[in-house]
């Protein structure tokens, strides 16, 4: 297997709405990302990447194109196999966090590794996350940074191939935002996870392996970095 | 301008439609079906009250032992008028089998007072025709033109009728229940009336003349005291403490007359006495004069006797000187001396002899000279026994005298007291006629006029609440759906906030769905309500009561309450949930920061599985849903226990009729003694005495209590003997009074002030009755004799007395009565109302486990997100509900076996009578068994509606 093409994407196209209303979002988009590479995908409001973002999730579908992952074509996958896709491969951290209100930060990692057969020890993960004189706190009591860190522990914790990253820093301040980036970076570094974030914060692109701008549903740029910086070198 | 958020009110509704259709429903059938009970209620109340006056109902009516005859105008001296309501109760035979099936009570026509509504056929014109009441038809499936058999006389029912003072159809006002299968009321001609052979119950209908000043109950007791006193006078006086004085002065004229009885008697011997004494005297005084005579013939002989002595004793002394002589000559004549000698010799003999004869006799004399003083002394002590005997007669005599001179005063005073009331004398009394007052029921304490209209009032009140409960439950579901809109709409209701947009404007914006649903549900359900609910209500009305026909009457009150107070309540629930909501910052619904409280802290759970604990979370964080669904299925379960609880209680309590009575066969006499006086008594059966009375309680007035005096070895009742002033109660009056023992019961006399205080000593097992029992004895020393009643238990039909003599027989059929009527009339309806409630439980399940899946749509959708499989997340969201609906579904049943408990003792208490409500086990399981499934059922609704949360959802949204 070809770990350069780890994640296919290939001539996605999305539109919403019908008619003359319809409107293409994407328009056939086509990149690859290699296994273990922190990508990210780049562009302004409204050029397709959290629509991306969502069907290399399993939770949106294509109207054509095809994306794949290890081989495996998520547009051949039911519902079960799409679920089991999410379950065994994916994590997920949002821009807003989405924790489950009602569980403490402890129960939300929880939540994630239940869907392991072989999780990460959680105490450890939250030791390392920051978090574990916060274990028994409800995400409302906790900050942003410190929610968004839950988000990431409950994504990681099932030790996932691809983690998806919303927007991950879009709800937090400049400090806080570099404190995720290098959670996300040591994280990538410590499992060898396969990154996909999703941002318009062009800084960002300076400490990923690889990065996709896009603009109106199509790719403009699919850049290789070989001069990646750390996200503590970061600065915008 | 017009408010632009007022488009979105319509897409509010379209985007819930299906809990805005579901609560629409609800108030809708609730609303429809309350105002179809108020416009029932209140049309056919309109129509009962329009009868006093259409139907000139009674003002009260009573009943006397025998015809009125003269005291008529007595009685209507009271100021009232007097319409003769005579009656004949008999057997009814619908289908002539041979076999009663009802007891009909026979009236002729009625033209005066208490008139008839012909609702079927016509009057009865001549012989062999009689009207029925509709409602016993209606229960019995006799029709009009049919023939019955009216104490062995067939009849043709020409028309069913409602009979404006048989309402409700008690058989006796005193009667716990009223019984329209058993108990018919019947109209027939006077001919019919008369050829109708039986025994005339003597009631007169009274009318006031004009308007009493005091009240009902006063006026009514103090007609009742005028009447009995003026029955018991025969006339003679319509005041009670004359006829008191009356009573007295009769009861002393009885003593004296007995007295006067006894002097006699004992006056009777003492002349016999005399008589003998007499007849005895005068054969002493005989036997004396015999004695004397007797005497005086001894005498004589004595006399002759001492005569003959002296001849004897001369002739001795002349022979002892003719032997002196001889002697002095047997000197001189030897011979002749001799021969005179031996003469002499010869008379001395004869002499001797003569002597020794008078001897004898004078012993022969002296010896009846004894014996004769003998049998004096004897005659004079018996003189003088009877000399002392007479003196004694004679002081006896004199002690008559005097009593007999007191009696004479005393019987002179009374003469004086009876002149003074108006009575010439005493011997007048002898001559009156009296009469019985046997019973008396006022228009007000009718319950044959009365239980109906009353019970239009307990049913408007009972649906009064319901209403209230059912809708402030909808409304705080109506609450929760905008508290939920206001939560999804969090960000938009922010930004309106902060660009200008007032909290009222909002407020009103997200409460004018269910506002809205409301006034549309109060339209429509009053439409249903004056139309097709109000015949579902009038049809059960008319299945309970024999009741007039009615006009549908436009009610405000109805409408008010119906309209007017759901929408005041729906609006008030849930714009006070909506503006506590609503008060937070506009910065903090732009956050979704919509937590009211400060920032909680997590409730720390035990070490068990993640699932349990996530499931725990979700009950927690939904705990307010499950808190309203624990208050509407309480409520429904309450609803349900009555409704199946009250035909098994009504069967069980009929199934156990058998063993509640005292005996199988409990009769009441007329009279205890006969015509001659002589005491009634039967052949077989054991004597008891019995009284009614009155209660005296805080918990119920006027509640008729049946006090009992046992035979101290009484094989019925065996309650022993008790301390003076202690009796036993029965358990029902216990339970129903709230008595123990050591509690103090005061009983008051129907017609009179008297009260009687008894102290509870033992509550027996009694059940159906509401009794106090006390030893025969003691029910004597506590009662007048005149307002007791005599009667016998026994096992079989009471034998060896005239059928003339007794007045009721009370067997189980009695005690079940008001059972077998509220089986009839509610029981079959507990069915259906229980599917109602089945349904209500849900629609409740329904709305609330969907707003506990939206609130948890978010959370349900990130779930999916991350790769939880649909049957994962169903056993975090549904088992929890589901483990959650079946304990509540137990607790709530239990709570709701105990809360009907106390909402039937409560209706019970203002019923008379009394029995417990049981819930069986199997009613119980019905009502559990049936909530859950009905759960199950919609949980397969709710596994479908997380099926298509949408993981998008998580992607829009933001706790």
């Amino acid at each position: 297997m070809d770990t350069s093409k780890f994640l296919e994407i290939c001539d996605i196209r999305k539109s919403y709405g019908e008619g003359d209303s319809a409107q293409q979002v994407l328009r056939g988009m086509s990149f690859t990302v290699a296994k273990g590479e922190f990508c990210v995908i780049l562009g302004p409001s409204g050029s397709g990447k959290s629509t991306l973002l969502n069907i290399m999730g399993g939770i949106d579908s294509a109207d054509s194109g095809y994306i794949s992952i290890n081989g495996d074509k998520l547009k051949d996958m039911d519902e079960r196999a799409l679920t089991d896709y999410r379950r065994k491969h994916l994590g997920y951290v949002f821009q807003l966090y989405n924790l489950i209100p009602d569980l403490t930060v402890k129960e939300n990692v929880e939540v994630g590794a239940y869907l392991s057969d072989k999780p990460l020890e959680i105490d450890d993960l939250l030791k390392t996350l920051g978090l574990y004189e916060h274990r028994h706190k409800l995400p409302n009591q906790l900050s942003g940074g410190q929610q968004q860190r839950t988000s990431i522990g409950r994504a990681i914790v099932k030790n996932p191939d691809i983690l998806l990253c919303d927007e991950p820093t879009g709800a937090l301040d400049y400090n806080t935002s570099k404190e995720i980036l290098e959670l996300i970076e040591s994280v990538n570094q410590k499992y060898g996870n396969t990154i996909i974030m999703v941002t318009h914060n062009e800084a960002i692109q300076n400490m990923a392996d690889h990065t996709v701008k896009l603009r109106d549903g199509v790719v403009r740029k699919n850049i290789i970095n070989p001069n990646k910086i750390t996200a503590a070198e970061l600065d915008w | 301008m017009r408010n632009p958020l007022n488009a979105r009110i319509i897409r509010q509704l379209k985007a819930n439609r299906k809990i805005y259709l579901a609560l629409f429903i609800m108030l809708t059938v609730v609303i429809g079906f309350t105002s179809g009970l108020f416009v029932a209620n209140n049309s056919m109340e309109a129509a009962a009250k329009s009868s006093f006056t259409d139907h000139n109902i009674e003002n009260g009516h009573f009943e006397l032992e025998d015809e009125i005859g003269g005291l008529r105008d007595d009685i209507s001296a009271a100021g009232i008028t007097l319409y003769d309501q005579y009656y004949k109760d008999f057997s009814e035979d619908k289908d002539r089998d041979g076999t009663e099936d009802a007891v009909i009570r026979v009236f002729t026509v009625r033209d005066e007072v208490n008139l008839a509504s012909l609702l079927d056929g016509r009057m009865p014109q001549s012989s062999g025709e009689i009207v029925i009441d509709r409602m016993h038809a209606d229960n019995t499936g006799i029709k009009t033109d049919d023939t019955i058999n009216v104490g062995g006389i067939s009849l043709t029912v020409t028309g069913l009728i409602a009979s404006s003072d048989y309402s409700t159809l008690y058989k006796k006002n005193t009667d716990t229940m009223f019984d329209a299968i058993t108990f018919d009321i019947g109209f027939v001609t006077t001919e019919q009336f008369a050829a109708l052979e039986g025994k005339t119950v003597w009631q007169y209908a009274y009318k006031f003349s004009e308007t009493p000043e005091k009240n009902e109950k006063e006026t009514a007791e103090e007609l009742a005291e005028k009447i009995a006193v003026i029955a018991a006078t025969g006339g003679i006086t319509d005041n009670k403490d004359t006829a008191k004085e009356l009573s007295n002065i009769a009861d002393e004229a009885d003593i004296l007359s007995a007295k006067g009885d006894e002097l006699k008697a004992k006056a009777e011997p003492l002349e016999t006495e005399g008589d003998e004494l007499k007849k005895r005297s005068e054969e002493l005084e005989a036997e004396g004069k015999k004695l004397k005579e007797r005497g005086t013939a001894i005498e004589a002989e004595g006399k002759e006797l001492e005569a003959g002595k002296a001849a004897l004793e001369q002739q001795g002394a002349e022979l002892k000187e003719r032997a002196a002589a001889a002697q002095a000559l047997m000197q001189k004549d030897p011979s002749k001396a001799a021969a005179e000698l031996k003469k002499i010799q010869t008379e001395s003999d004869e002499l001797t002899a003569k002597g020794e004869k008078l001897a004898e006799k004078a012993e022969d004399l002296q010896k009846r000279g004894d014996e004769l003083k003998a049998e004096s002394d004897e005659l004079q002590a018996k003189g003088e026994k009877l000399k002392k005997e007479g003196e004694k007669l004679e002081a006896r005599g004199n002690e008559l005298q005097k009593e007999k001179d007191e009696l004479e005063a005393q019987g002179d005073k009374l003469k004086e007291r009876l002149n003074a009331i108006g009575v010439e004398d005493i011997d007048a009394l002898e001559n009156i006629t009296t009469n019985k007052l046997t019973d008396f029921v006022p228009e007000y304490a009718n319950q044959a006029i009365h239980f109906a209209t009353n019970d239009f009032g307990s049913d408007k009140t009972m649906c009064e609440y319901l209403l209230i409960v059912l809708v402030v439950i909808l409304a705080f579901i109506f609450g929760i759906t905008a508290k939920n809109a206001i939560t999804k709409d969090a960000s938009v209701i922010g930004t309106l906030r902060a660009s200008g947009y007032t909290r009222t404007e909002l407020i009103f914006h997200y409460t004018a769905a269910p506002i809205l649903v409301t006034i549309i549900a109060a339209v429509v359900g009053n439409i249903l309500g004056y139309t097709v609910l109000k015949k579902v209500v009038v049809n059960m009305y008319y299945a309970s009561y024999s009741l007039p026909k009615y006009v549908t009457l436009y009610s405000s009150d109805a409408l008010i309450k119906t309209s007017v107070a759901p929408l005041l309540i729906m609006s008030a629930v849930t714009i006070f949930m909506t503006a506590y909501k609503m008060r937070l910052s506009p910065l903090k619904f732009m956050r979704h920061d919509l937590s009211t409280s400060k920032r909680k802290k997590a409730v720390h759970l035990p070490k068990w599985s993640f699932l349990n604990r996530f499931r725990t979370r979700v009950f927690l964080r939904s705990i307010g849903d499950y808190l309203v669904m624990f208050v509407g299925l309480t409520f429904v379960m309450v609803m349900m226990c009555f409704c199946l609880g009250l035909p098994s209680t009504i069967n069980g309590f009929i199934e156990r009729s058998g063993e509640l009575v005292i005996a199988d066969h409990q009769t009441m006499l007329t009279s205890d003694k006969d015509e001659d006086d002589n005491e009634i008594a039967p052949s077989n059966g054991e004597k008891f005495l019995m009284t009614e009375l009155e209660s005296v309680s805080e918990i119920k007035n006027g509640e008729v209590i049946t006090v009992y005096g046992y035979t101290p070895d009484s094989r019925y009742i065996n309650e022993g003997e008790f301390e003076e002033n202690n009796v036993c109660v029965s358990f029902d009056y216990a339970d129903k009074f709230h008595l123990k023992t050591g509690d103090t019961i005061s009983l008051k006399e129907k017609y009179s002030s008297a009260v009687y205080t008894f102290t509870v000593s033992r509550v027996n097992a009694r059940e159906g009755t509401l009794a106090v029992y006390m030893p025969i004895e003691t029910f004597k020393n506590t009662f007048n004799e005149n307002d007791t009643l005599t009667g016998y238990f026994s096992d079989e039909p009471l034998k060896g007395i005239d059928e003339d003599y007794i007045a009721k027989v009370i067997t189980a059929d009695d005690l079940t009565a008001m059972a077998r009527q509220l089986d009839h009339s509610i029981g079959n309806y507990a069915k259906y109302f229980a599917v109602v409630c089945l349904i209500i439980a849900a629609a409740l399940l329904y709305l609330l486990t969907k707003q506990i899946i939206e609130k948890n749509s978010v959370s349900i959708s990130m779930t999916k997100v991350l790769g939880y499989y649909n049957k994962e997340i169903n056993s975090v969201y549904i088992r929890t509900t589901t483990v959650c609906v079946v304990i509540m579904s137990v607790v709530c049943v239990y709570l709701g076996t105990l809360l009907v408990d106390k909402l039937w003792r409560a209706i019970m208490t203002k019923m008379s009578g009394w029995f417990t409500f049981s819930v069986k086990i199997s009613d119980v399981l019905i009502s559990v068994g049936g909530t859950v499934l009905v759960y199950l059922l919609i949980s397969l609704a709710d596994m479908k509606r997380i099926k298509k949360v949408p993981m998008t959802e998580a992607l829009k949204n933001a706790e």
